[in-house]
């Protein structure tokens, strides 16, 4: 194998594995962390026979080994980084085999490539990059075996078994194969023919018994037709390799620095193209969160300023969390109740809906909380999420339902990295009471029972408070909730019912909003009083009610001083519809 | 090299026997072991599949003697749970008809052995269906992910699909239902932006759209007639919402629901206006195994969501004539569940016509997310009816189906963790004794732990279901939608 490599410069292998680990670790972490939150990796032997239910076994039970290493930090870029580093190398090989180019580590460095730009997509999984390693693999067993009985039977048992075993990676074998025979000059029409006509025909015969559909038997275990773009890119590799052949040994130099420019700039419009910053940014919040940091998804919500209703959910939560969401609301942007909330419906991604469950929890209900974590489950891609896994294991302790939080608890305890977190819950089951947490979920339980339809926010949040007016984080979020939707009147309703009486100053959303209020019912001194509302609140409303009247209404005139303020909010928030 | 070959099986042959211990049990306890699944003294048909289990217990190994009648004896020793091979139990079963087999267990503990009180499994020698069919879903929510409607052969381990809906993305399957257990006979629906009602009629597959502009639903629960003619199905307009109460989760209601017949051959459904009655919730129909008579379930029209709790169903009967399709014009109340304050659902007319099976809970019909739901057993013969204590648990039972023969039921029940259904089976004889239910077997002890789908409606086969998906997958695909015909009010 060195007697392909000794004349090439390791600066390329090199030099794209510690980009692609520096990129994954530093700029695009939070992908990895949600790729292995939403799988499972258990070491029951049932488990492992479970891969045989569809094709590409061994990729998808590799693939899944290796994404459980995701819940490391650092883990998900140094698999990926040596994943590459892997490709990188069986790729050279391959071009070195078929169409024996000086260059070839720098076209083998194409796909390489193309696997980074789709890995920035949180449903490229592992597995697809490990069925490339292994259909590249086979074709270097068949094209290094010597003897020609050999390589027949070879050829033979890979044709046969390589679906199965990579899945639709296994695609690019036969072109592999023939490209191969004809550059070695032993090319056989018939042969390339039963070789293309078996691989192509397998997915066909089989996808009834796995049940799978035409498409996704084509690209099995890939879920999306781009991950194609794998085994295409190596075919391209190979392709310009062969045909530049002849230029390249008078133009070696040329060559070269033109394929290192494409890759250039291949990998910047590819990551330009497929890698989401944006959406990145919102899963450190979603991480954050589910690290249980309140502080830290504050510190980023307010660094990112993202306008996007997942990523005001997760402040949402941090700031109720600290006690603080009516006096920071209008720090962030607020798409009316929907950044408080997420919906379940079928309309939503599933991104959505597996962290739709977080609120509930954070709130005390337990029951909606149940049914989100258990959506989230169902709908994320493998329909086996460790996190969601927890959250359900956590509910059931909740509840004090012991034989089904058992049973989550059972199966984390058989994962690598979920054990322990497993084990210690385990263990709260023999002396619960001793559990702060716990034991304060369980103060916020209704006593009780209702029936409320599951996307009636604003029944369950008003239940949550009949039942348990102490529970804070369900009472600012339902006058959140109402303030949000400019539904004043409600919000003062449940403000003189619940609100009122909280021993603590009252919150700058909710003294602004009442202002409002007492304004408009024509208050007297003696009945604003007696909310107790901050002096600098009631200047601060006599300064904003002269400039609205003075400016004629005029939001830029107010914005720099009132930006933040409830009545800036409730005279200009408008929904836009995209 | 063949020698040394031969030589080399036979020495780890040997040193594999060698590795079983003798048991000589250190302290022999007076109690059965406490072993999951729970076997100990339940009755079984001679052609399950092994009962392979564990002790609940910590231990470093296990050791069952399973003895049958003439001394046959199957010895198994294990680190971890008791695997049975099929073959020789199928050998023992077979022999053991009509008698019991005797399972001496012990468990090696801190180096000492520790034996059980021997537990006995009956084996009866009344024969049992092929096998079950049942769906495999998330427990107990409006999901359109992945599931799919399984057959098992009952003496092996073997599952397969019947479909899947990976097969047709985004659509929901659910509602399978045979023809006297029949495998060419079958219902099933497909919901979801393609979708309808798959009816096999003697192996023959054909895709309905059911919804008419005279019903207020597609086709929903269905049951055969048992000539095989008709169809009956509820018509229903769903609503699922959530309880607040930690104790309980889910609750499907009606807002209106109706009876229909579909006529098969004339491609229409039929109904009456006893049975599509606006201040009546009707649903949950079942056709008499003489096929004259129609139950189901009925309860007085309520405000929904918010009269939830008041809503409770009693199980009624009107009369149906097979020849002509029409309905007599007078129910019957067989069962009056309000006057105790209780509401009936899932009736099952044993095919014998002797018995009736129903679940029992305490408002609704949602019966499966009720802990409190229990089996009922209803004699038509005595009109008397019984709590079915001996399948019974604190946990819901509730979906159940008839063998067909009548002489086992299986239903599912939640009494494992109060969260995914599991299906259990039992005996039942002429005058209606029950023996011990016990759980499907599966080839190792941890596959319920582990699984993390419901078993949904278990219903009985007499044989393999033969659908080609492809088939059904180019309905779907292709719109090969047969509309149903108009509504025929008697």
């Amino acid at each position: 194998m060195v007697g392909y490599f000794a004349k090439y410069n390791w600066i390329v292998p090199v030099g794209l594995m510690g980009l692609s680990f520096i990129f994954f670790q530093l700029c695009y972490p939070y992908h990895l962390f949600l790729k292995e939150q939403i799988q499972l990796f258990l070491y029951t032997p049932d488990y492992f026979l479970s891969y045989f239910k569809k094709p590409a076994w061994m990729a998808s039970y590799v693939g899944d080994f290796l994404t459980q290493f995701f819940y490391l930090r650092g883990g998900g870029a140094m698999v990926l980084a040596s994943l590459f580093g892997v490709e990188w190398l069986l790729g050279t090989v391959v071009i070195k085999r078929i169409a024996g180019v000086a260059n070839a580590g720098l076209w083998a460095s194409f796909p390489v490539l193309a696997d980074w730009i789709l890995h920035c997509d949180t449903l490229h999984g592992v597995s697809v990059s490990v069925g490339f390693i292994l259909v590249m693999s086979l074709f270097l067993i068949y094209s290094l075996t010597a003897k020609k009985w050999l390589s027949y039977l070879v050829l033979v048992i890979f044709t046969v078994s390589g679906y199965w075993l990579a899945g639709g990676a296994f695609l690019i074998f036969p072109f592999l194969v023939v490209a191969y025979d004809f550059s070695q000059q032993k090319s056989s029409w018939l042969k390339g023919l039963l070789v293309f006509a078996t691989v192509f025909s397998i997915p066909v015969m089989w996808r009834h018994h796995y049940l799978l559909t035409q498409i996704h038997s084509f690209i099995f275990p890939a879920f999306n037709k781009q991950s194609l773009f794998l085994p295409v890119a190596l075919l391209g590799s190979v392709t310009c390799a062969f045909l530049l052949k002849k230029l390249e040994l008078t133009h070696t130099k040329m060559i070269g620095i033109g394929v290192s420019f494409s890759l250039f700039v291949v990998l910047a419009t590819g990551l330009k193209a497929n890698a989401n910053f944006n959406f990145e940014k919102i899963l450190s919040l979603d991480y954050e969160t589910y690290l249980g940091i309140p502080e830290r998804v504050v510190g980023l919500a307010k660094k990112y300023q993202l306008k996007n209703k997942q990523a005001s959910y997760f402040t949402n939560m941090a700031l109720a969390r600290q006690g603080v969401l009516p006096e920071y609301l209008l720090h962030f942007y607020q798409p009316f109740s929907l950044g408080l909330i997420l919906p379940v419906t079928p309309n939503e991604n599933w991104q959505s809906i597996f962290v739709s469950n977080e609120v509930f929890f954070l709130m005390g209900d337990m029951n909606l909380a149940q049914h989100s974590a258990m959506l989230g489950n169902t709908f994320s891609p493998y329909q086996r999420s460790s996190r969601m896994m927890r959250r359900l294991a956590e509910i059931n302790l909740v509840n004090e339902d012991s034989a089904a939080a058992n049973k989550y608890l059972r199966i984390l305890s058989k994962t690598q990295f979920h054990k322990k977190w497993a084990q210690s819950r385990l263990a709260i089951n023999h002396s619960p009471n001793t559990v702060r947490w716990l034991a304060e979920k369980r103060t916020q339980l209704p006593r009780t029972d209702r029936l409320i339809k599951s996307n009636d926010y604003l029944a369950a949040l008003s239940f949550l408070v009949e039942q348990n007016p102490g529970n804070l984080i369900a009472l600012d979020y339902l006058l959140c909730y109402h303030l949000l939707n400019k539904d004043l009147k409600s919000f003062r309703n449940v403000y003189d019912q619940y609100a009122h009486s909280v021993n603590r100053p009252v919150p700058a959303v909710y003294g602004e909003a009442l202002l409002i209020g007492l304004f408009t019912s024509r208050a007297s001194s003696a009945e604003a009083l007696v909310y107790a509302i901050r002096p600098e609140k009631l200047k601060d409303f006599t300064d904003y009610t002269e400039l609205y009247e003075k400016t004629a209404g005029d939001s830029n005139a107010l914005k720099e001083r009132f930006g933040r303020s409830y009545w800036f909010y409730y005279h200009f928030a408008t929904i836009q519809k995209k | 090299m063949n020698r040394y070959f031969i030589v080399v099986i036979v020495f780890l042959l040997l040193s594999f026997q060698a590795c079983r211990e003798t048991v000589a049990p250190k302290e022999v306890r007076k109690e059965k072991p406490a072993i999951f699944p729970d076997y100990v003294d339940v009755t079984v048909p001679a052609t399950i599949a092994p009962l392979n289990f564990k002790v609940q217990d910590e231990y470093s190994a296990i050791d069952a003697v399973i003895e049958g009648r003439n001394q046959e004896v199957i010895h198994i020793q294990d680190k971890k749970e008791i695997c049975i091979p099929e073959n020789k139990w199928a050998q023992l079963l077979a022999n053991s008809k009509g008698d019991s087999l005797r399972i001496t267990v012990s468990i090696k503990k801190q180096g000492n052995w520790i034996r059980f009180a021997p537990f006995a499994v009956h084996v009866s020698d009344v024969p049992i269906d092929y096998g079950l069919v049942y769906r495999l879903i998330a427990p107990g929510y409006e999901v359109y992910s992945k599931m799919g409607i399984y057959q098992r052969n009952l003496s092996s381990f073997d599952q397969s699909p019947i479909v899947e809906n990976t097969l047709i993305p985004g659509s929901c399957v659910n509602c399978h239902s045979f023809r006297l257990s029949d495998p060419k006979n079958m219902n099933l629906h497909i919901r979801g932006k393609k979708g309808g009602t798959v009816l096999m009629t003697d192996g023959k597959i054909n895709l309905l759209n059911t919804k008419t502009d005279e019903t207020i639903s597609n086709f929903i629960y269905p049951f055969w007639h048992p000539s095989g003619n008709y169809v009956a199905y509820s018509v229903n307009n769903i609503h699922q919402v959530f309880h607040a109460a930690k104790t309980k989760r889910v609750e499907v209601v009606d807002g209106a629901s109706d009876i229909v017949v579909y006529d098969i051959k004339n491609n229409q459904p039929i109904s009456c206006a006893e049975l599509m009655n606006d201040s009546i919730f009707e649903t949950f129909p079942s056709f008499s195994p003489d096929g004259r008579s129609l139950y189901f379930c009925s309860a007085a029209h309520r405000e929904m969501p918010q009269e939830f709790n008041k809503v409770q169903y009693n199980l009624c009967r009107i009369a149906f004539n097979p020849e002509n399709g029409t309905f007599g014009g007078q129910i019957d109340t067989l069962f009056n569940a309000t006057a105790i304050n209780k509401s009936v659902t899932f009736p099952r007319p044993s095919p014998d016509g002797r018995y009736l099976m129903f679940t029992l809970i305490d408002y609704g019909n949602f019966s499966i997310w009720h802990k409190e739901a229990d089996l009922y057993l209803l004699d038509l013969q005595t009109g008397l009816c019984r709590s079915m204590d001996e399948a019974n648990s604190r946990d819901t039972e509730s979906y159940h189906s008839w063998s067909s023969n009548s002489r086992w039921f299986v239903f599912s029940s939640r009494r494992i963790d109060g969260l995914y259904t599991r299906p259990f089976i039992a005996s039942i004889d002429e005058k209606g004794n029950i023996g011990k239910p016990f759980l499907l077997p599966q080839a190792n002890t941890g596959f319920y732990t582990n699984l993390m789908e419901s078993f949904n409606i278990p219903e009985f086969v007499t044989g393999k279901v033969e659908v080609d998906p492809n088939e059904i997958e180019k309905m779907i695909v292709g719109d090969k939608v047969s509309q149903v015909g108009k509504l025929k009010m008697q």
